[in-house]
């Protein structure tokens, strides 16, 4: 319990000049509003000290997503079990978007006159990210603010701020059949299949990925894996979280994975972590799994490079799939 | 220039944080509904409990019903307002427009009526205090229940305006107490004590107040561009937020209000109602007293004009105050006894030489002179005077005395004796004085050059004046004299008026040119000035002379019989019966000017200019309140206009007449119309006025920053100029846009532009607004 110096001595010094004005000019009925100042402070109290440890408080998004341009916004609820309610809460917390992270405190004054009742804190969100709030503690405050009672608590709550949707074109894109990353005939990206449909020897413009090293060390020759074209054959998308254009490489991310989805293609999202260096795979079917992905794709380090996650990922993984690599409004296959 | 960095603050959170709390728009017209209906009600019990409160304690009568209904109207139309933003600023303008109508409709009898509550309010303060004299306000209409009721209203619906924003728009106690306690306190201060349901009214009022004032969730805000829920407050280490008005916060103060209420007025009814002594315990008190007293007496006025230096007497000064403020304290104390029913006059001081404005004493100073001349009526009477608060410059000689027989006592200066020779009638001035004064050059040059120099920018005035005038055809010349003067008199008893409030003397002009061809009111000063030069320009000596009055009813009223022996007084004839030696105290509202003539043989002799007073007003204080009004309206309106335009078509209902639509507003007075234009006339002229400053104050700033070169300033402005400019033409919607939104906004405009025109606008947007936001934020 502490008291509000201030409000006090501006309420002891109200009382004293209506005092000294009831008395210098001898008016009794300025005694009244003495009076009444006087007996406010004891029914204010009571009440306080009975009321005031009786509050439970929940803190929750009113939705799982946000998507721009449209802002996040939380409730926080509060039930009452003591019959009378007091005025003034002042709730303390800091908002942040985990992309750019702010030390400011806001102070949210609520009534708590009800049995039980919800307050919207809206924020106004500027850019993708993962919008959070953390409220420190509640100051419960007496009917006349003179005293106040301070509540720590750590209630967290966030929710993803998703890009738009944008118009990837044909997307998975076709494969170009004379090119680096040639594939066969009717190959693209949504028939790849890690399958190995036969195992021929090597003819010059094969591509070294497609070596049987095993195989070739065995027999002392050189033989390569031919694929076969089914439709369980592995996309990863592997998204860069470079500082610079995080906010498109997002966009682009959601883009793919929403067509991806829709198409019901198999892929999976490899998020990568630029301080432990790894990663992390997402099996994306519904949007509950998009929103798993996106929200965990927020909450990585950024970091400077272009290729960081498409370079750790090519040389520590063992899986066979094909990566299409994410940076900016860049989407591009890769070997 | 502060919402400009307000806004490049704002962005430039936005810009780092990329997140700020927002605002919720989501009020229910149904929570907005009560919270106005709440308020409604705390507004008109404040001013009906205020207000009726005051007449109910001084028992003025007045239409209690109409009253509690248009009351009611008043406040619940008031706190209405805050309803939405719409409301508020189409039926403020409303209020305002039907508040100044219906005022210069009514407002002789509003004034009426204003004035009705004020000398009642007066009249029992004068009683309190004990007071010689009561100020009366005048009032132009006699139905003092009906004017009272229309003052109330008035004063009800001022006050509600007042209240509601103390109470709607910001919910604070001290300024509601402000606005409302000064009613009660107005009889609280005599100790009449209203009833127990106004204190109970206005006590739950003000706890309601400090409740809702203190829970911060009362108010409800509408002059921004949405009807917030939630207020956002920027402060200097963190931001606040509050949702701003809450049904049970109102209904929990309400409750608590009442109980609290009611327990301390049943409590405390009973030593409420003992009697307290009028007599202050302190100094402060009876000092405040004095001063409430100056108010009852003179008015406000009161407080800035002052003749308590010269305690009463103006010692020829004149002009420099608007009105005569006695103080009713005792100057002096005369001894004497009465003999006629004439007036006896106490000369203090003698003005022979007008000047500027002003009476000053001939540079021959002759008093000496005549004051040891000797009389003869066949009586001698004894005068004792002493000096209590009057200006000791002066002794205050009766007619006709000699400053050879006064006497001061070895203790003090202030108190002395005189014999002197009271005239009984007007024949005793028959018998010539042959003394060597009358016969002396030098004095008889004082009489006919002094005492009849008049100035001469003055005599085209007092030739025109005399034109009016009406002199005697006596043959005798101190006959034609004294008839002149009378002749004079006559003139401003028919066509003057006599004021102790008359007003001051415009800068640069003569007191008396301005008195007799403007003012045509004024007190004793003014008469006697004016008489004295008027008489000079008819070519008989005369001169001004200012001291105390003693008259007849003075005598009556205030005198003590004293046990001195008559006969060692007075010896001589009487017209009075009684004899005795009266002590009578004289205040300073006996204070007076007044003229002497020369009649040839015998020497000045006193002479009455001023006319009486017949009951006109010297209502200061309801000039104050009026003053602007009636500055405006700039007597267009009078009672009798009011009087036949209340109902000027009734009994004739036949046909179309155009005046019947202005009937229903009273517009058929051309006064009315023209008033009513006066005062828009006002107001537009101010708008323009604080458009043209803003202007102004704009260029210079900016030629400062330009001066200095204040790149930040300008681009700022430059940048709030665009982004107004894009938002009023409906390219830029949101709220707080970033750079980039008004970048975006301006190249749709510019493409839109350059559409539609022939000439071509070629501006990079890119690198301006590069420029922009590298200077803005950097």
């Amino acid at each position: 319990m502490k008291v509000n110096i201030l409000t006090l001595i501006l309420y002891i010094f109200s009382i004293g000049i209506i005092s000294a004005l009831a008395l210098i000019y001898e008016q009794p009925a300025i005694v009244l509003f003495i009076l009444m100042l006087f007996i406010l402070i004891p029914v204010s109290l009571i009440v306080f000290f009975n009321v005031s440890d009786k509050f439970t408080f929940t803190l929750s998004p009113v939705s799982d997503y946000v998507e721009e341009p449209n802002s996040p916004a939380f409730v926080l609820e509060y039930k009452n079990a003591a019959p009378i309610g007091l005025f003034s809460c002042d709730v303390v917390f800091t908002a942040e978007n985990n992309f750019y992270p702010s030390m400011t405190k806001h102070k949210m004054s609520i009534p708590l006159t009800r049995k039980s009742n919800s307050f919207t804190i809206p924020l106004e969100s500027y850019d993708i990210g993962l919008v959070s709030i953390t409220i420190e503690k509640f100051i419960l405050h007496d009917y006349l603010s003179i005293f106040r009672k301070e509540i720590n608590v750590s209630l967290e709550s966030s929710v993803p701020v998703l890009p738009k949707e944008r118009n990837i074109g044909d997307f998975p894109p076709a494969v170009p059949k004379d090119g680096p990353d040639e594939f066969t005939e009717s190959e693209n990206i949504g028939n790849i299949s890690s399958d190995v449909k036969e195992i021929r020897e090597y003819r010059p413009g094969d591509r070294l990925q497609r070596i049987h090293w095993k195989l070739s060390a065995k027999l002392d020759d050189l033989f390569v894996k031919e694929m076969a074209h089914t439709s369980s054959l592995a996309i990863i998308l592997v998204p860069e979280l470079c500082r610079d254009e995080i906010h498109d490489t997002a966009e682009s991310l959601l883009s793919c994975i929403k067509i991806m989805y829709e198409k019901k293609e198999r892929f999976e999202v490899c998020i990568y972590n630029d301080i432990s260096c790894d990663y992390t795979f997402f099996t994306v079917t519904d949007e509950a799994g998009l929103l798993e992905a996106m929200t965990h794709f927020y909450c990585q380090p950024l970091y400077e490079g272009r290729e960081n996650a498409l370079n750790t990922y090519l040389h520590s993984s063992g899986k066979i799939a094909t990566v299409i690599h994410i940076i900016g409004k860049t989407i591009k296959i890769s070997e | 220039m502060i919402s400009w960095l307000d806004k490049i603050i704002y962005k430039k959170e936005i810009k780092d944080n990329k997140l700020i709390v927002g605002e919720v728009t989501q009020t229910k017209k149904s929570n907005r509904f009560l919270i106005c209906l709440f308020k409604g009600i705390l507004v008109y019990i404040a001013t009906y409990c205020s207000i009726c409160g005051l007449l109910d304690a001084f028992e003025i009568e007045y239409n209690r019903p109409i009253i509690i209904i248009a009351f009611a109207f008043f406040s619940f139309y008031v706190s209405f307002l805050y309803f939405n933003k719409l409301i508020f600023y189409a039926f403020y303008i409303i209020l305002f427009i039907a508040f100044t109508v219906e005022l210069a409709r009514y407002y002789m009898v509003a004034n009426s009526g204003f004035q009705a509550i004020i000398n009642i309010v007066f009249e029992e303060y004068s009683d309190y205090f004990g007071l010689a004299a009561i100020r009366e306000g005048l009032e132009t209409v006699t139905n003092r229940y009906f004017t009272v009721t229309v003052a109330a209203l008035f004063l009800g619906a001022f006050t509600a305006i007042l209240l509601n924003v103390t109470i709607s728009g910001y919910m604070n106690a001290f300024e509601t107490a402000l606005v409302t306690f000064p009613y009660i306190e107005i009889a609280l201060f005599i100790h009449k004590m209203p009833s127990a349901i106004y204190l109970l009214g206005l006590l739950f009022v003000y706890t309601s107040v400090v409740f809702l004032q203190l829970s911060r969730h009362s108010r409800m805000q509408v002059k921004g561009k949405r009807t917030h829920e939630f207020m956002r407050i920027k402060m200097r280490r963190e931001d606040r937020y509050a949702y701003q008005s809450d049904i049970p916060v109102f209904l929990y103060s309400f409750g608590y209000s009442f109980i609290i209420s009611l327990i301390i007025i049943l409590v405390l009814k009973a030593p409420l109602s003992l009697p307290i002594s009028p007599v202050p315990g302190n100094a402060i008190h009876k000092q405040t007293q004095e001063y409430v007293k100056i108010l009852v007496q003179s008015g406000f006025s009161g407080f800035f004009d002052s003749y308590s230096s010269t305690g009463g007497l103006s010692g020829g000064r004149l002009g420099g105050v608007s009105q005569v403020r006695p103080d009713f304290e005792t100057d002096l104390e005369v001894t004497f006894v009465p003999i006629n029913y004439e007036t006896i006059y106490l000369k203090g001081f003698t003005g022979s030489n007008y000047i500027s404005s002003g009476w000053y004493s001939s540079t021959t100073d002759f008093t000496p002179f005549e004051n040891t001349r000797e009389y003869d009526f066949g009586n001698t009477a004894k005068m004792h005077v002493e000096n209590i608060d009057a200006d000791t410059r002066f002794n205050y000689l009766p007619y006709f005395s000699s400053t050879d027989d006064i006497e001061y006592p070895e203790t003090s200066n202030n108190i002395y004796e005189i014999i002197y020779k009271p005239v009984l009638s007007e024949d005793d001035y028959n018998k010539k004085i042959d003394d060597s004064l009358i016969t002396d050059e030098d004095y008889y040059n004082y009489v006919y050059d002094t005492c009849l120099t008049v100035p001469d920018d003055l005599k085209e005035t007092l030739d025109e004046t005399l034109t009016n005038i009406t002199p005697s055809d006596s043959d005798d010349i101190n006959q034609y004299r004294l008839e002149s003067a009378k002749a004079i008199y006559n003139y401003f008893y028919n066509n003057f008026s006599y004021t102790m409030a008359p007003g001051r003397t415009p800068y640069r002009r003569d007191f008396v040119e301005y008195f007799l061809t403007h003012q045509q009111r004024g007190f004793c000063a003014h008469f006697a000035s004016a008489t004295t030069l008027l008489l000079r320009e008819m070519g008989i000596p005369a001169r001004y002379c200012e001291g105390y009055c003693i008259p007849i009813s003075l005598v009556y009223e205030n005198a003590i019989m004293t046990d001195d022996d008559y006969n060692e007084w007075y010896s001589g004839g009487k017209d009075i019966d009684l004899e005795a030696v009266l002590k009578v105290p004289v205040n300073d509202s006996y204070a007076h000017a007044w003229i002497e003539i020369y009649l040839d043989g015998y020497g000045f002799v006193p002479f009455e200019a001023t006319i009486p007073s017949f009951g006109e007003d010297d209502n200061d204080l309801s000039r104050f309140s009026f003053g602007f009004f009636s500055a405006i309206t700039a007597n267009t309106l009078n009672f009798e206009e009011f009087g036949t335009t209340i109902n000027p078509n009734s009994g004739n209902n036949s046909g179309f007449n155009i005046n019947k639509i202005f009937d229903i507003f009273n517009f058929n007075t051309a006064n009315v119309r023209v008033t009513v234009m006066r005062i828009f006339a006002i107001f537009i002229g101010a708008a323009v006025l604080y458009f043209l400053i803003r202007f102004l104050v704009i260029r210079i700033k900016l030629a400062v920053y330009r001066k200095n070169n204040d790149e930040y300033h300008l681009v700022i402005y430059e940048y709030s100029k665009l982004s107004a400019m894009l938002k009023r033409k409906g390219y830029l919607k949101k709220d707080n846009p970033l750079p980039m939104d008004v970048k975006e906004a301006y190249d749709l405009y510019l493409a839109n532009y350059n559409n539609r025109h022939k000439k071509q606008k070629d501006v990079d947007t890119k690198a301006l607004f590069e420029h922009y936001e590298k200077v803005m934020y950097s």
